[in-house]
């Protein structure tokens, strides 16, 4: 089996699941983009893991939104954090999840006093961190859980 | 009126200014603490008296979609925490590597330098084409 058979294989799986966001469309799709770029120690290792997660894909009739997280967790984590390490790849952020970020992170700051200074700092760095998924975004580097 | 620096006035005013300081620091301490212990003592109350089928009805109201959206924001916040700490232990541990690196190369520069200076070769004590030009020869002729 090839690479192009698995992209194949997804793309039929995609056409007749029903929330087609449950298979980690976009994810699996820049797996594949960057495959050509790892070393042939890794390559066999994910191509393994994503015909697994394939196949565990078709072998569910529908797949549910916890069955989606499960196969998340047990075949593309393992994957993206190897991309991670040798192609600079991301977990995707949106900006309501830097917002609660800032929220998160803004409260105990406003408890302990803290000067407003430290409060900038904060809006620079999460926004320095958007800035940065975004361009991994456009380079087709980012994974994420229904993405 | 021309004001005098060690008048008993200004002294007064001075440590008003102190004690005014100090009780400003002391009562936006006292704010700080305040808030923690009523927020320390309120939290756990209210948490355990909002019954269990309360929270399943909350989350009943949400839609499909919002419900994902919070799984994903909560799964994309912790990825993204991590990511965020390797990040910053990467920058401090390269830039230590860096600093170290950087200090390394300096010392070999002055070791080199040092090397060439004590050589017999090196224009201070005088290289053959040193010796050679009208600048050497100059004195002796």
């Amino acid at each position: 089996m090839t690479l192009l058979d698995l992209e194949n294989r997804f793309d039929k799986l995609l056409a007749s699941h029903p929330r087609s966001k449950y298979l980690n469309p976009r994810t699996v799709k820049n797996f594949i983009y960057h495959f050509n770029s790892l070393g042939a120690n890794e390559k066999e290792f994910i191509f393994n893991q994503l015909n697994g997660y394939l196949h565990e894909a078709e072998e569910a009739d529908v797949l549910t939104r916890n069955e989606c997280a499960d196969l998340f967790n047990s075949y593309l984590l393992p994957v993206s954090k190897i991309y991670e390490r040798d192609l600079g790849f991301a977990p995707k952020i949106n900006l309501l999840s830097i917002l609660v970020l800032f929220v998160g992170a803004g409260v105990p700051l406003f408890l302990l006093n803290a000067p407003a200074i430290v409060f900038y700092l904060l809006v620079v760095v999460l926004l320095l961190y958007y800035i940065h998924i975004f361009s991994k975004r456009t380079q087709r580097k980012v994974y994420g859980l229904m993405f | 009126m021309e004001k005098s620096n060690n008048s008993p006035n200004d002294k007064s005013c001075i440590t008003n200014r102190n004690f005014f300081t100090q009780w400003k620091k002391a009562d936006e301490e006292w704010h700080t603490l305040s808030l923690t212990l009523v927020g320390s003592m309120v939290t756990p109350i209210v948490i355990s008296a909002i019954p269990v089928a309360s929270i399943s009805a909350g989350y009943a109201t949400l839609s499909t979609e919002a419900f994902e959206a919070s799984i994903v924001t909560h799964y994309e916040i912790n990825l993204g925490l991590n990511y965020l700490r390797k990040k910053a232990l990467e920058g401090v541990i390269g830039g230590a590597v860096a600093a170290l690196g950087k200090d390394a190369m300096y010392s070999s520069t002055l070791w080199k330098m040092s090397g060439q200076a004590s050589t017999p070769s090196s224009p201070i004590n005088g290289s053959d084409s040193f010796k050679n030009s009208s600048r050497y020869n100059e004195g002796s002729q």
